[in-house]
């Protein structure tokens, strides 16, 4: 999928510096003198379960490129027991040596029996040895002499490659899944080959990192010498993604805003998971391509030529139909409008203006990139903490008429000249890659800020001295405290209307940057063609995604007109019953009005009541029941033993 | 890349090869989005010409695009409007908003008060309730008629009758309507409010509320209606009417009862000058103080007005009929002061108290039993054959929401050949639905059908079918990690197929355990392996944790085919289906035939001695010494290890069951019914 190579960069580049930690810690694990304690890395993984199989799977590449080919990932779910464990474990510590095709099933010896009758040649499979702690130590000894043998040097040398061992690794994924029985005895048994096997361990923790002596008594956690380390925080890799995926320039699909909300929305309140993220985008991307006929426009800049000469007239026809387009031509002239019905004019137009839509969206993250960092130092967060809330916000609404908008320009407003200088630099730091006017806009601006001369203009003598008197006098004519308030306050404000150069350029170079700004940052709902590149169909993505059984199960039974959409079982009210509807919906109503307990008997009669005399006995029966087994079969009741013949209600309410 | 793009354009022109084209077109587009990279979009291209098959002469994805929207267009009126609805907060489709309830309420009554002016002295829901309690009663006198086994009317609780608590459930239709007869206005909020502080007093008061009640069923004499002074000439129909017994119990003892009529009196009379209002209305009998505490009903009052305007709006016709085949609704049963209905409904609504309203009080559910019935429990071929003989309502419909859901086929595979599976739910078999995918779609690829709703899959033997039978692995691993990673090995491969894993109700009651799940996550998460699943269960989504979602990957469709759950259902062990013994007999016979001589001797030994004392009603098993005694008489064993290893083997087969007596003894029974061993006893004899 377009995604996935950039997304897999991205999430190794994620964890590149807690890997490098780890790694060099474990390589150093080797050298620790024996009958010490088992060094263990806890890796703190935060709570975003889907996330961890990848890290986890990089991790281990990692360890095998670069510390040891001996690394075992251990997962609770083929770890019930302590023999089980064992087995995983070694099994994966010795298979690092032998290349192993991945044809050649490996045979366990407590198989050995039932795959010896039926396979023909048993040369194909491997035998191996028993997987237990002994055999792993006779194999590392052979595996290490192996390794040391070809270096035939003096016994010195050899002493000196000693310490070279490779360790052992064992990398517990999800350590709080794990039997806490068995992790103790594995560690316990672990630490009794210390002296013999450099076996080092990586303890997955998802919740903290007190879990590990939760699960472990002091007595077992002793032989372990723990060193924590923390993962990046997935709010921090789903910022990265965003920005160097989402808005990459050389993606030419867009998320609308409320698409891209309800995707953040799942990420934040769900499940933290940036593969959940990654995963939904994929779908909304998938969704735009095979449902919006506009989507054929959806392309780098450079093939948009040939795509626009194989338009077909439907499909013009189509795009003079998207609403953005229409709105557009609505606001021209008439006789331009009527040119542009021609569909060879309308097609050059089309190739005039698609290509802006890339264009506008670059200048849209100019703009608000710019924005961000003049409101990021402004207190109160105006338009959110993280860029991903600004631009959210930018798609959402027109941001400029906004009362963030105003707000962060009032609150600029205020600023004085070293702060509005910081704040400045960082907004030109923030759009200096992008090679847009605004940078040059800013670097003027910041120059002009530099250059003025904060001082308050000095005032001439003969003011001053007038304004000496002036208050000499209010100071004199001050009968009451409050009087005298009041003059002093005018006084000020009359010395306050009067700015010093700083102020007036600042205000100057306020409103040029807020013109600028209004000028790049344009809903994207406002721009022609953009149904083209913003997929924006949030209901659609929504029921696909978050999936709602419950409710529509629901509904049907409350209301199957809203499915069968039949003119017979119409409900005037919610709650009535028609003797039309299915019988399953019948008897599912009349069961909302029972309490905890129904009786099967009375309810079979109200049944009867409802559907009428039209069939006989054994046939109404007949239909109740197999009703009421398919509400057994749904859940809504159970057979109980607490009444003859009744049976339980499981939900409650008006559902 | 660009010249890939070239090419494929060319080929579009030629439109020889369209599916190809396609296929081509949509990696082009992809690559285009993205500069480098090295995956294709759509890796799995044979799944695409499913798509193609719709768009054969479209060279163009985008005209995919537009058939399928267009199709989806189509059945949008029908399956997706009522699921957005649902969505709590789903931007648009203003087109079905939900109904207010009491608007709802409100109108069907008020509809039905315009239609019926001929009675419409006895307020409106006088009129109503004889027509029902009549309807009732004569479908009730038919039954009674046909029905070999006597059943008084009082027995079918004719909505009539009064007392509440023994009533089963036709009571709860005739306090449904006696909720129904209520002021159109009353809020269903209101109706608890009220309800549940009549509720609240002992025991002792209830049954004079009671009293008080089934008092108030008489017609009330004429002269006291209109006689509340305050009420306003809307509120006519809507008097409030809290229960007599809490109002009598509210009122001032001073005034004697002589003085309070005649002041009711004269102010009736007033009233009746002021407004002419129709006589004898039901729901007047009210005392002046009730009206006092007339703020209580402000609510229903604002309603009462919307109502008015409402009703003037409603038009006549087809209010008859509805009338006559609606059966309103039940306001709230009993003690369950839960708010009737919303009208669409959304788990979320329903408010924690309903919960503990409904469990804090044992339900009054009348003693009734099914063997009033002269056959209580159908056998499960009967049963078919019944609903085999009738003729399915609403054919036509259901028909066309499957006939909408096969539109979506192509959807579905082009989105199970991009890494996601597909999650069916709904109310309905979703079998069907599956069944003519795999049909249509599947026959010629490799796929394998997972029954979930059998009560005897298991991973293992799940695991087993796929190895053997779908990847031709010739001696599978038998421990199930092993398996599971053989099946990763076989797919992993290059040239492996695609595996489409169809599984009927992934939530059916094996399927439910941990460990399926994990290894249906398992595979689901395979490249190759594309999952397209249903699920029924109500609380279906319960079996995923976030890890699992995550393996899974499923988008959500609503499959609602509203078919009957017929095969889903027949494993199930029904209430209302008797159990057949067929099953047991058969393997019994079976496990039997492999069994030594001397072990079958044990065996009706034991069996024999069961028959015979059948009627013995306080024999509750063979204690395990006289069964040795007797088998040592009859040279069957030897020793008591040597009888204790063959009654292991009976246990295991399920051939008996072993039971503590009270006083440690053990006792061994056969545990099916006397007839059908006898009937076995016979076969043994036979043979």
């Amino acid at each position: 999928m377009a995604t996935s190579s950039l997304t897999k960069d991205f999430q190794e580049e994620m964890f590149n510096t807690v890997f490098h930690e780890m790694i060099e810690y474990l390589q150093g694990s080797v050298d620790i003198e024996e009958d010490a304690s088992i060094p263990t890395a806890t890796l703190i993984t935060g709570v975003n379960m889907p996330d961890h199989t990848g890290v986890f799977r990089s991790l281990a590449e990692r360890l095998r490129a670069q510390v040891t080919a001996h690394v075992a990932v251990l997962e609770a779910a083929s770890c019930a027991t302590v023999q089980a464990t064992v087995r995983t474990m070694v099994r994966q510590l010795t298979a690092a040596g032998e290349p192993l095709s991945p044809d050649v099933p490996v045979v366990d010896e407590d198989e050995e029996d039932d795959c010896l009758l039926d396979v023909p040649d048993q040369t194909s499979r491997q035998r191996r040895a028993p997987a237990t702690m002994p055999a792993l130590v006779a194999h590392y000894e052979a595996a290490q002499e192996t390794v040391a043998s070809p270096k035939k040097g003096s016994p010195r040398k050899r002493a000196r490659t000693a310490p070279q061992r490779r360790p052992l690794v064992v990398v517990w994924r999800d350590l709080e899944a794990f039997q806490p029985r068995v992790l103790q005895d594995l560690v316990l048994i672990c630490s009794q080959y210390r002296s013999r096997l450099p076996i080092s361990f990586v303890f997955g923790v998802s919740t903290c990192a007190s879990a590990v002596h939760r699960l472990l008594p002091q007595h077992v956690s002793a032989r372990l010498s723990l060193h924590k380390f923390h993962s990046q925080l997935a709010t921090h890799c789903l910022a990265e993604m965003i920005d160097k995926v989402l808005l990459s320039p050389s993606m030419p699909f867009r998320l609308g805003g409320r698409a891209l909300r309800l995707l953040l929305d799942i990420f934040l309140y769900h499940d933290f998971s940036v593969n959940n993220f990654i995963s939904a985008y994929k779908f909304c991307m998938l969704s735009h391509f095979l449902w919006s006929p506009a989507s054929a426009l959806c392309c780098e800049p450079n093939q948009l030529e040939e795509r626009v000469e194989e338009l077909t007239g439907a499909q013009v026809a189509g795009l003079r139909a998207l609403p953005s387009v229409r709105a557009y031509l609505d606001d021209l002239e008439q006789e331009e409008r009527h040119t542009l019905q021609h569909d060879g004019v309308f097609k050059e137009w089309v190739l005039h203006m698609a290509p802006k839509l890339h264009s506008k969206h670059e200048e849209l993250l100019v703009g608000l990139r710019c924005l961000f960092a003049l409101t990021k130092r402004l207190p109160g967060a105006l338009l959110g903490k993280q860029f991903r809330e600004a631009y959210n916000l930018a798609l959402l609404h027109a941001l400029p008429e906004r009362d963030e908008y105003k707000r962060t320009f009032q609150l600029l407003s205020m600023l004085s000249r070293q702060e509005l200088t910081a704040t400045l630099e960082h907004a030109l730091e923030a759009v200096s890659g992008s090679g847009s006017a605004l940078s040059t806009v800013l670097r003027t601006q910041l120059d002009r800020v530099r250059a003025v001369d904060d001082r308050p203009t000095p005032v001439s003598a003969e003011e001053s001295s007038q304004q000496r008197r002036l208050v000499a006098d209010t100071l004199k004519q001050a009968t009451s405290r409050q009087s005298l308030r009041e003059s002093l306050q005018s006084m000020g404000a009359a010395r306050n209307a009067r700015l010093n150069p700083y102020e007036t350029l600042r205000s100057a170079l306020l409103a040029e940057l807020d013109e600028h700004l209004r000028g790049l940052i344009v809903q994207p709902s406002k721009w022609p063609f953009n149904e083209c590149v913003v997929f924006d169909d949030v209901s659609l993505v929504r029921r696909r995604l978050v999936g709602a059984p419950r409710s529509s199960v629901q509904t049907a039974l409350a209301d199957p007109a809203k499915y069968l959409q039949c003119t017979c079982c119409q409900l005037g009210d919610a709650a009535s019953i028609r003797p039309t509807m299915p019988d399953l919906c019948i008897v599912y109503k009349l069961h909302l009005e029972c309490g905890r307990l129904i009786n099967l008997f009375d309810w079979m009669q109200a049944f009867r009541a409802v559907v009428g005399a039209s069939d006989d006995d054994q046939t109404i029966q007949a239909r109740f029941a197999h009703c009421v087994a398919e509400l057994q079969f749904l859940g809504f009741i159970k057979s109980t033993q607490r009444k003859t013949d009744h049976v339980a209600r499981l939900t409650w309410g008006s559902c | 890349m660009n010249s890939a793009g070239r090419r494929t354009r060319k080929d579009s022109g030629s439109g020889d090869n369209s599916s190809r084209t396609m296929r081509t077109r949509q990696d082009s587009t992809i690559k285009d989005i993205n500069g480098v990279l090295s995956v294709r979009f759509l890796d799995d291209a044979d799944a695409l010409e499913k798509i193609c098959c719709i768009s054969k002469t479209a060279p163009k994805m985008s005209r995919v695009g537009e058939l399928l929207r267009n199709s989806q267009h189509l059945i949008s009126h029908r399956a997706e409007t009522p699921m957005s609805v649902a969505d709590p907060d789903s931007e648009s489709e203003p087109e079905s908003p939900p109904a207010q309830p009491n608007a709802a309420l409100t109108e069907l009554n008020s509809a039905q008060l315009e239609v019926e002016d001929t009675v419409r002295g006895t307020a409106v829901f006088g009129f109503q309730r004889c027509h029902r309690r009549s309807h009732l009663r004569r479908v009730a006198e038919e039954f009674a008629q046909k029905s070999p086994v006597k059943t008084s009317a009082v027995d079918i609780k004719l909505p009539g009758t009064p007392r509440r608590g023994c009533s089963g459930l036709p009571a709860s239709i005739g306090s449904g309507r006696r909720g129904g007869r209520r002021p159109v206005s009353r809020t269903v909020d209101d109706r608890n409010r009220s309800r549940s502080r009549s509720r609240s007093p002992p025991p002792a008061r209830s049954r004079s509320r009671s009293k008080s009640r089934s008092r108030s069923r008489s017609p009330p004499p004429p002269q006291r209606n209109g006689r509340t002074p305050s009420t306003p000439k809307s509120a006519a129909g809507r008097t409030p009417q809290t229960p007599r017994g809490r109002a009598s119990a509210a009122l001032p003892t001073k005034t004697p009862q002589t003085v309070r009529r005649k002041v009711k009196l004269r102010l009736s009379k007033l009233k009746q000058e002021d407004i002419a209002v129709s006589d004898d209305d039901d729901d007047s009998d009210v005392s002046p103080l009730e009206d006092s505490s007339e703020d209580e009903y402000k609510a229903p009052l604002e309603e009462e007005e919307d109502d008015d305007e409402e009703s003037e709006e409603e038009d006549e016709e087809g209010e008859e009929e509805e009338q006559t085949s609606t059966v309103p609704p039940a306001a709230v049963r009993g003690r369950g002061g839960a708010p009737r209905r919303r009208p669409e409904l959304e788990p979320a609504a329903v408010s924690a108290e309903d919960y503990f309203s409904l469990h804090s009080a044992g339900g009054p559910t009348s003693n009734h039993t099914l063997s009033r019935l002269s056959e209580p429990r159908l056998s499960g071929a009967a049963l078919r054959a019944l609903l085999d003989a009738r003729p399915t309502d609403h054919a036509a419909e259901r028909a066309a929401l499957l006939t909408d859901l096969e539109i979506m086929f192509p959807h579905w595979l082009a989105a199970v050949s991009h890494g996601f599976n597909i999650l069916l739910h709904g109310l309905g078999s979703k079998r069907d639905v599956l069944e003519r995918l795999r049909r249509q779609h599947l026959r010629e690829r490799l796929h394998m059908v997972v029954s979930g709703y059998h009560p005897s899959v298991t991973p293992r033997q799940l695991l087993l079918t796929l190895l053997e039978e779908a990847l031709d692995v010739p001696a599978p691993p038998s421990k199930l990690e092993a398996q599971l990673e053989a099946v990763e090995r076989r797919l992993a491969a290059p040239g492996a197929p695609a595996l489409f894993l169809l599984v009927h109700s992934i939530d059916g009651p094996m399927m439910r355990a941990e460990k399926m799940q994990y290894v249906l996550a398992r595979l689901a998460q395979l490249p190759r392996v594309h999952l397209l699943a249903s699920a029924d269960h109500i609380n279906s989504p319960l079996v995923w944790d976030q890890h699992k979602l995550a393996q899974f990957n499923f988008l959500w469709f609503d499959a609602t085919t509203l078919l009957p759950y017929t095969e889903e259902t027949s494993y199930e062990n029904s209430l209302l289906v008797r159990q057949t013994a067929d099953l047991a007999l058969s393997s019994l016979r079976h496990v039997f035939k492999s069994l030594t001589p001397n072990a079958r001797g044990i065996f009706i030994l034991l069996a024999k001695n069961q028959v015979e004392r059948a009627s013995d009603k306080t024999f509750d098993g063979m204690p395990l010494s006289e069964l040795y005694q007797r088998c040592r008489d009859a040279f069957l064993v030897s020793s008591q290890v040597a009888l204790r290893a063959q009654l292991t083997e009976f246990r295991d087969h399920k051939l008996i069951r072993t039971r503590q007596s009270h006083d440690g003894v053990e006792q061994l029974t056969v545990p099916l019914e006397a007839a059908l061993i006898s009937e076995f006893l016979a076969s043994c004899e036979d043979s």
